[in-house]
This record gives structure tokens, sequence and C-alpha cells, in this order.
């Protein structure tokens, strides 16, 4: 038989009004956690779905953007183009004066390598830096000797319609090396090879020479390394030395 | 940290056992207000798990006395009147049995809560021991005093133990 305690204590009851200002009560605390709207699989999913499209999206940008070779272009002007993996060329560097003036109208940015050198050239040519005696060097920069290679080919293969074309490759310590100097791969070139037949030739006579002069200079020296003329500067014809370095 | 659907539910559950600790206790519903929502934060904040629904029921009890305690050590701490406790009597005892429940209340605090235990939880001196995190020898003592004392005031052989075995 039920005692009189329980039966007494079984008509005490919480009243409704007591349990939902208690639900309320509580519900209005931030401290409780909410019941989550989806399963959790899905959520997990989606998160990872937005996580994988933003890397993917981020990734795709990086890729895009890094540069994997430089192409250096000297005439005077001497301008350098940074190319992606796609053969797209991502920047362009201006290295003085002529070079400026010539990019100013050209835009090279997303093309592909080939095609920005042609616009390159034939805006040089129209705007004049390219006379009877004008000296075209272009030279790839690259650590990865297949890419430097095919590259050359095709700037081989793009430049063919164009006399006094010297093609080359470098590495980028070469390229650091020129960076640091302040000029172009290919005036740093054209510097280091007359310093090695007069050491006394200074950068900064070199600067502002443009190749066909630099090529003509270097040519002065003859074979024998000794110099004719008077000054060693002299502006005689680029001879068919198209391709001489090409791909070395 | 629970959901707000365990919460409810928990409310559902436990809320009757909460309001008779309350009654043991409380002179007023404002107070039992207050515990309710005490013991239903710490469930919902609570960080551990329970083993099954019989020791969540325990935790629930255990900490309704504890609130109920701490609540009346408060107000004997500020030693005044909230106008509340006067506007809002407390819940009016049912009529069939307000004598039992007047004598369980007349009791000192300690003996109230072994003789909610023991006669209506249905509790062992063990595992009233437990709950109350007192000997079970001390339990013992309080309930033998605690039916002496209702026996004066009520009469009648019908507080019989609910399990004897059990004590």
């Amino acid at each position: 038989m039920p005692n009189r305690i329980q039966k007494a204590f079984d008509q005490i009851h919480a009243s409704p009004g007591q349990k939902e200002r208690t639900k309320r009560f509580l519900a209005q605390q931030t401290l409780l956690a909410r019941e989550p709207k989806g399963r959790p699989i899905r959520r997990w999913a989606m998160a990872l779905a937005c996580c994988l499209m933003v890397a993917l999206g981020l990734s795709g940008y990086l890729f895009y953007t890094t540069p994997v070779a430089a192409i250096s272009v000297d005439i005077n002007p001497s301008v350098e183009l940074q190319v992606n993996r796609f053969g797209r060329v991502i920047s362009l560097t201006s290295y003085n004066q002529d070079a400026q003036d010539l990019t100013q109208e050209l835009q090279v940015e997303n093309c592909s390598y080939q095609q920005a050198i042609q616009l390159l050239l034939e805006q040089s040519q129209s705007m004049g830096y390219l006379k009877e005696n004008a000296w075209i060097s272009i030279c790839v920069v690259t650590d990865d000797q297949t890419l430097s290679s095919e590259m050359q080919q095709q700037v081989a293969a793009c430049t063919g319609q164009y006399q006094n074309v010297e093609c080359s490759g470098a590495g980028s310590e070469e390229h650091h090396a020129a960076q640091e100097a302040g000029v172009s791969m290919g005036k740093y070139r054209a510097f280091l090879r007359l310093q090695e037949l007069d050491p006394s030739i200074t950068l900064e006579q070199v600067m502002d020479l443009s190749m066909g002069e630099l090529h003509d200079w270097i040519h002065s020296f003859g074979q024998d390394g000794a110099q004719s003329g008077s000054n060693g500067q002299g502006y005689g014809h680029g001879h068919g030395n198209h391709g001489a370095n090409h791909m070395s | 940290m629970r959901s707000e659907q365990q919460a409810n539910w928990a409310i559902d559950q436990y809320a009757d056992t909460v309001q008779r600790i309350c009654t043991l206790h409380l002179k007023n519903q404002a107070d039992a207000e207050d515990i309710f929502q005490t013991v239903f934060l710490k469930y919902v904040t609570y960080p551990g798990s329970f083993e099954n629904q019989e020791h969540e029921r325990a935790w629930i009890i255990r900490v309704t006395i504890n609130a109920c305690k701490d609540h009346l050590r408060h107000l004997f701490r500020s030693a005044t009147i909230p106008l509340e406790e006067i506007a809002e009597p407390a819940q009016p005892l049912p009529e069939d049995y307000s004598e039992v429940l007047e004598a369980v209340q007349s009791l000192p605090p300690k003996y109230r809560d072994v003789v909610y235990l023991h006669f209506y939880e249905q509790y062992s001196a063990v595992e009233i021991g437990r709950i109350l995190r007192k000997n079970v020898n001390t339990i013992y003592t309080r309930l033998d005093r605690a039916k002496k004392m209702l026996k004066e005031k009520l009469g009648g052989d019908d507080l019989a133990e609910p399990h004897s075995e059990g004590l």
C-alpha cells in the first residue's frame, strides 16, 4: 500500500507556466547550443567544398601568376617579359626610357610570349629603333633546360623575318646578377664580354648604348683582342650573326 | 553543452521532482522559480555525460537540494525579504495531504531530504548517502529519527518502509 508520504508528494506538480518560463529562460541564454540545422555530414561536405573551391581558385591564380621564365629583349629599348607556365606574359619590365616609350601603348600582358615579341619588334620598327645597323638580342631566362631550348626555338621562329637577331639562354643566377647591376640580360652579357676584352670598361659606358653599338664595339677589338679604331665604339653594321649564340 | 531540445526534454521529465524538493525547503514560488532556472541552466552547461537516466535523475536531485540550501543561505545572509515574496505566496499545498506535507516541512531541514528520498523516491540508505554525500550510518540515524518525529505528528502505521530490504 502506498504510504501517505508518497500520496502527498504525488499531488505536487510543477505548473505548465513554471515549465514554460524555465524553457524560455534557457532559450534566451546564449550559452545554449543550437540544434544543427542540417545533417552534420552535409554541413561538413559543404564546408569542405567551399574550402576546396577557394583553394582551387587561389592555387589557380597563383599557378597562373607565377613566372617560370623571363625573356629579355634588347635593341635599345631594353624590355623584359615575365612568362608563366602557360607561355603567357604576366608582366613587363622596362629598363630604360626608350623601353617606356616603346611599351607605353603596347598591351602584351596575357598574350603568348611569341605574340608579345612580335608586337614589341613591330612597334620598335615603327618607332625607328630597328635601323640598318640595329642588333636584336633576345635571352630566355630559366633554370629548366628543356623549357629554355623550346622557348629559344619558338623565339627564333617568330623573329625569322628580322636581321641581326641573337637568341640565347641564361640561368637565374646570371639573371639575378644582371638585375643587381640594373641592366637587362643582353646588355649585361655585352658588358661582360667587353670587360674581358678591356677591363677598364665600366657599366656606365655600356648602359646607354644600343645593342648594335655594343656589337660593333666588341667587334672592333678583332680576333686578337686588339682594338681597331679610335675609341672602340664604331657603329659598323652587324653582319649575319643571326643565331650566333643561338641556344647557347 | 546540451541543446535546447535536450533542455526542454529534461524540464518535462524532471520539473515535478524539482518542484517537490522546492516544496520541501522553500516558502514561496518566486524562490522556486530561481531554483528551476539554476538547476536547468546547470544541466545544459554540465560538461559531463550521464551513464543512464537513473544517474541523470540522481544528479538533478542533488543539484536541486544544493541549490535550495544555497538559496536559503543567501537569504539568511541578505536578511531581507523581497517584495515578490510577499506578493506571490507559496504554491498552495494539496488539500488532501496538506497535513502530511506540513509535517514533513516542519522537520529540521536535514531530515526532510532523507524522508523525501526514502519514502517518495524510494532510494536505499546507501543510495541516499551517495546522493547527499553523507556516511550511510548518518542516513540511517536521520531516517530513524525522522520516522519517529513524523509518527508523533501524524500517528498511524502507513509510513511503513517502501522497501524495507533497501535499508
